[in-house]
């Protein structure tokens, strides 16, 4: 019975036509059950505000209240931890509003942010400690680093990175000369919560290509093989990109 | 697991993301801090937080493990929260008497339960389920609620004594909670306070709350009511004084004003005090 009670509170939760669960036993029932549907409708989309502060701000209080409300109710939190709740939500966007082009880069970039500040914590990797792992080993063949759990790889078809900077400014002079910019090529960025706090770090390609084989596993000597490019590796480095160096 | 020892009764702050700096940095006395684990399971907050329990005594809120789901408890949801406590080793643990998940779908909200055999063996268990996971018990909070059920035929007090007779566990009495439901159902506040077994009670919660369509409804941004506060000093009086503390989830004021709301809980438990001695 309480299993199908709540499937039914449920129900009426995510469905705008949905019946209450329950006939109530005092008058004015559905201004009551309403309270209900509108804390739900609230905290997720207080919840996507939270990791998708840029398109809140791009779009504004009520467009991005409807847009959240209706995916909370295509795609209800599937875990408690509402910190890790909307990664679907930047492909929402994309498909119920295709304009602005940017709209969909700028929930990615959002996403990437919200993951990397709620990411598990970890050591950086220094560029002293990578070179005395290095000294200390005869065969170097199968080092490979570790990425930090913060760290997240994009590559967006907008260069929308001014643009969030100055909506979370709420800078509009700023944001619109971004937008007029973003019909510019795209951009290669890293976002981590690194040793300089929350950043996102914009990549020549040829980083990009190193950064995404490091963090995927290869090993240091075949990446730098291909992408013999140690700047970037200090950058990396520099940055807190990696956690610790081991052997496979 | 042996936790930080008892919080004795006193004012605590509860603590949100926005303070976080403020508590660390700060040489105010503040005896504890009330998180909800969730917060902190993971990023700078969960550092933050093994941080601040160095220093401070800490009371974990939990705020969606569902105590009330009939198919039980999310178990890596409890797993990552009772890792949480194993590094924290915080003074008190609790949760609600409520339910928010069913079918894998987590509603983001304190749900209401029909109160009844069947929805007190489900709790029952869920409960038995945390403490085991916690390795200790835990004090289970009474809702806000804005409905009642055809299918209830417990009064809250007495679903709430068996609950604790039966698993061990405490009760967080919400003072403001109580002033909530009891308009909402044309209940006696005073009366419903004193249907919750007052052995069982741990923790007291304040919280301000909103007047609409002729309902109030429990929202934690604003001061605290004038009826919440009397019904405070009725429970200093008849069950008598336990940690407490004042919630604000929205509209969180500034940390000084943060710290002049948790004196004021201080200064009625004191003059409480005062009345107990006299």
């Amino acid at each position: 019975m309480l299993l199908e009670f709540q499937r039914d509170f449920a129900a009426f939760l995510l469905r705008a036509a949905a019946p209450p669960p329950a006939i109530g036993r005092a008058p004015g029932e559905a201004v009551r059950f309403d309270v209900y549907r509108h804390n739900f409708t609230g905290n997720i989309v207080g919840a996507l505000s939270g990791a998708y502060p840029g398109l809140h701000r791009a779009l504004g209080d009520a467009p991005f209240g409807a847009l959240a409300a209706a995916f909370a109710a295509a795609s209800p939190p599937a875990e408690a931890d509402l910190h890790r709740y909307g990664e679907d939500f930047a492909r929402h966007v994309a498909q119920a509003m295709p304009e602005p082009v940017w709209l969909a880069d700028l929930a990615r970039l959002d996403w990437a942010f919200s993951c990397a500040l709620h990411a598990p914590d970890a050591p950086a990797l220094s560029l002293e400690a990578l070179a005395e792992a290095l000294r200390t080993r005869d065969d170097t063949q199968d080092l490979v680093l570790r990425a930090h759990p913060s760290l997240r790889l994009l590559t967006l078809a907008h260069p929308v990175r001014a643009l969030r900077e100055a909506l979370l400014a709420e800078d509009d002079a700023a944001a619109l000369d971004a937008i007029r910019d973003v019909a510019a090529t795209g951009e290669r960025l890293a976002v981590l919560r690194g040793t300089a706090g929350m950043t996102a770090l914009t990549l020549a390609p040829a980083a990009l290509r190193l950064a995404t084989e490091l963090a995927g596993g290869v090993a240091l000597d075949a990446a730098l093989a291909e992408e013999a490019d140690g700047e970037a590796l200090r950058l990396f480095l520099d940055h807190g990109m990696f956690s610790e160096a081991e052997v496979t | 697991m042996s936790g930080q020892g008892p919080i004795p009764a006193v004012a605590g702050l509860g603590l949100r993301f926005a303070h976080l700096g403020e508590v660390i940095a700060t040489d105010a006395a503040i005896p504890f801090v009330e998180v909800h684990g969730e917060n902190h399971l993971s990023g700078p907050a969960g550092v933050a937080l093994e941080v601040i329990r160095r220093d401070r005594a800490v009371s974990l809120h939990c705020v969606g493990l569902s105590l009330g789901s009939a198919q039980g408890l999310d178990d890596a949801h409890l797993q990552r929260l009772a890792e949480l406590a194993r590094r924290v080793e915080p003074a008190l643990v609790s949760e609600h008497l409520a339910w928010n998940a069913v079918d894998h779908a987590h509603l983001a909200d304190l749900l209401p339960l029909p109160l009844n055999r069947e929805s007190l063996d489900v709790v029952c268990r869920n409960v038995e389920r945390m403490q085991e996971a916690f390795g200790r018990t835990i004090l289970v909070e009474n809702p806000a609620t804005y409905v009642q059920f055809p299918q209830s035929d417990i009064p809250e007090g007495a679903f709430m004594d068996e609950l604790c007779r039966r698993t061990g566990c405490g009760m967080l009495c919400d003072v403001a909670n109580i002033v909530v439901a009891a308009h909402n159902h044309g209940w006696d506040a005073r009366a419903h306070l004193a249907s919750f077994p007052a052995w069982a009670i741990g923790e007291y919660h304040l919280a301000g709350h909103e007047r609409a369509d002729g309902l109030l409804i429990d929202t934690h941004d604003r001061d605290i009511s004038i009826a919440t506060w009397e019904l405070f000093d009725e429970a200093l009086a008849s069950i008598g004084p336990r940690p407490a503390l004042a919630e604000r989830d929205r509209a969180i004021p500034g940390f000084a004003a943060m710290l002049t709301e948790m004196a004021l809980v201080q200064a009625h438990l004191d003059r409480a005090e005062q009345r107990r001695a006299a």
